[in-house]
């Protein structure tokens, strides 16, 4: 068996809200296996985004962070901001949801693509010019020469997240996190670039992190699956797995919200909310909603062992 | 970019024409006699009237504004009512004097201003930024003849570094920067004020963008998030304040130029609104009107020299 990548253990992030530390990721464990797609999906708020961005300590000073990250024999979580920038950006990358605002308005898109190998290959400006050439084709920019000059506001949107791929490729990361990377473009211009991803992962035996609320983009590109709800990894397993045979009450909650085609097949909402960061219930967080609610729940449930695991009391093998 | 400037400069006509239009009405409206005040207390009652019936005084407004406006459109300024030189001679004498007082200030605005705006953002809340700002709102505060007053003080009178009167005629170059260095300096202080402030809200704003977060994610270090991704956006606001307080400053000028006894344009307004000359008082409203004209566009050309989204047409 291959040895994980990345292993995420009992990851918790805080931040202080009114003098009061409030868990926003409490404790999650995963692994990131190499050359795997791992899709980690779940609501608006559940803490999908800062733990993918805790995945480089990018989080602000004011998060504080709990468990460790495992990567090439270091914990990133007690690395120190400049053994940190010898990481980010080369071994580990980052795309963002919002291409517009997450590139800069007053550098050329060739600046900022061959920026990273400057910083990390120690190449020179005009040597770096040139393999960000090579980079917009291997995004499937056309016309690559003449984008280099240009500046993002020029481009298209679904152009200025190729761009941002092409950055985050650079350095030929092992691991490119993507967050929410398709939700600003329109479907079409989704389609492309999540099929330019997995080519991309293919080719260059990358794994991809990739975040999304989006079970159609989970579908589509995930090798495996993790749950999030509130802060909580509630479900993990292989894609198929998770979609055929969902365990957590969430997770299948979840599913039962994506229209289907089927005539049999009736849309149901969640009911109720994500509770609020300052009042997380004790135990599962997902009790108040659940409809297999059991005396056990207070206490939270760990996920079960397995390549399909689950953390509720109300399935089985669970301690 | 020639026809974009022909062009802004062709739309400021309408506003210079208001602009001397206030002026010449407004100075003639205002008590005081230009005959009374040129010959004299003592002088015989054909004296008076003859210096106003050679100065067109005695023509109603309407008449004596057409004849400002023909010598206006044949490129006089007129001649000084006082010294019957021309116009636009004297003032062409001392605003150099002007122009460089102006820009030495706005360069210590900057090169003071801009860096301790930058440290004060990096180190938001922190004690340095409480100093710098707690500085700022001192130089915001104090008139500008104060400041000159309490610069003299120190590093004039107390500390010899600085002449106390500036004499920027004569001698080479680096004698004429010398006495520039502390009237630019004291004119320049409220610019760091403002250009501080400005510097610190740009910077703040910048770096909560998304990019800065990008930048990181490369493994850009922290040098270069600052002085490269965020510096070159947050000089946007930056030049947009310099432009806009360039006014301020030729108003500051004049304080100035009568503190340390520089020629200029300020000392020059104030000895003809004395003399109620007239003529020269026109031509310098002019001149200082078409100063912050200038300035204007060179701040709109600064935009598209900072920021490749602006498009000048």
């Amino acid at each position: 068996m291959t040895s994980p990548l990345m292993q995420v253990e009992d990851l918790s992030i805080s931040f202080k809200i009114n003098d009061k530390w409030c868990r926003a990721v409490n404790g999650v464990t995963f692994d990131i296996m190499p050359n795997e797609t791992l899709c980690i999906v779940g609501e608006s708020g559940c803490g999908k985004s800062i733990t993918a961005m805790s995945l480089m300590k990018l989080l602000p000073d004011t998060a504080r962070l709990g468990g460790h990250v495992r990567f090439g024999g270091q914990d990133i979580l007690s690395l120190k901001e400049r053994e940190l920038e010898e990481i980010r950006g080369s071994r580990i990358a980052m795309i963002f949801q919002e291409p517009m605002t997450s590139l800069n308005p007053v550098l050329t898109v060739g600046e900022q693509i061959a920026e990273p190998l400057v910083l990390h290959k120690g190449m020179g400006w005009s040597e770096a010019k040139k393999e960000a050439r090579n980079l917009l084709d291997l995004v499937r920019i056309p016309d690559a020469q003449k984008r280099l000059g240009q500046y993002p506001h020029e481009l298209s949107g679904g152009m200025r997240q190729r761009v941002m791929i092409a950055i985050g490729l650079a350095c030929r990361p092992q691991i490119l996190i993507a967050d929410e990377p398709t939700t600003a473009l329109d479907v079409t211009i989704q389609a492309q670039v999540l099929a330019l991803l997995e080519d991309i992962r293919k080719e260059q035996e990358l794994s991809i992190v990739m975040i999304t609320h989006d079970l159609g983009v989970v579908a589509n590109v995930a090798d495996r699956v993790a749950v999030m709800y509130a802060g909580d990894v509630v479900e993990t397993g292989p894609v198929a797995s998770i979609f055929d045979s969902p365990s957590h009450p969430y997770t299948q909650a979840l599913l039962r919200t994506v229209p289907r085609a089927d005539a049999a097949f009736e849309l149901s909402p969640i009911e109720g909310q994500v509770p609020s960061i300052q009042k997380m219930p004790e135990g599962c967080r997902f009790a108040p909603r659940c409809k297999e609610e059991t005396s056990k729940c207070n206490v939270t449930p760990k996920l079960s062992p397995g390549a399909h695991s689950v953390a509720c009391w109300a399935r089985g093998d669970i301690q | 970019m020639a026809s974009y400037i022909l062009k802004r400069l062709m739309s400021t006509i309408p506003t210079l024409f208001g602009i001397l239009t206030i002026v010449f009405v407004m100075i003639r409206i205002a008590p005081g006699d230009p005959a009374l005040a040129i010959l004299g207390d003592n002088a015989s009652q054909e004296a008076l009237d003859a210096f106003r019936e050679r100065m067109g005084l005695n023509d109603p407004m309407i008449v004596q504004y057409w004849d400002f406006l023909k010598d206006l459109a044949s490129g006089s300024l007129g001649v000084s009512m006082v010294t019957g030189k021309p116009v636009a001679d004297s003032v062409a004498s001392v605003l150099p004097f002007t122009l460089e007082l102006a820009f030495g200030a706005i360069f210590f605005g900057i090169i003071i201003g801009v860096p301790i705006g930058i440290i004060s953002a990096i180190w938001r809340n922190g004690w340095l930024d409480y100093f710098f700002r707690v500085v700022s709102l001192l130089g915001l505060s104090f008139p500008a003849f104060l400041t000159a007053i309490l610069l003299i003080l120190w590093l004039s009178i107390e500390w010899r570094i600085f002449p106390v009167i500036s004499t920027p005629t004569g001698g080479g170059l680096w004698d004429r920067i010398y006495n520039l260095i502390l009237p630019a300096l004291s004119l320049g202080i409220i610019m760091v004020a403002y250009i501080m402030r400005s510097a610190r809200s740009a910077m703040l704003d910048v770096m909560g963008e998304d990019y800065i977060r990008t930048a990181r994610a490369k493994g850009a270090p922290g040098r270069r998030l600052i002085w490269h991704h965020a510096l070159r956006n947050a000089l946007i606001p930056i030049v947009t304040v310099v432009g806009l307080y360039f006014g301020l400053l030729i108003g500051n000028a004049v304080l100035t130029e009568i503190i340390f006894n520089r020629p200029g344009l300020g000392k020059l307004i104030v000895l003809s609104l004395n003399q109620r000359d007239y003529t020269t008082l026109q031509g310098l409203m002019i001149v200082s009107a078409l100063m912050i004209v200038i300035v204007n566009l060179l701040t709109d050309l600064c935009y598209a020299l900072v920021d490749p989204r602006v498009k000048l047409k």
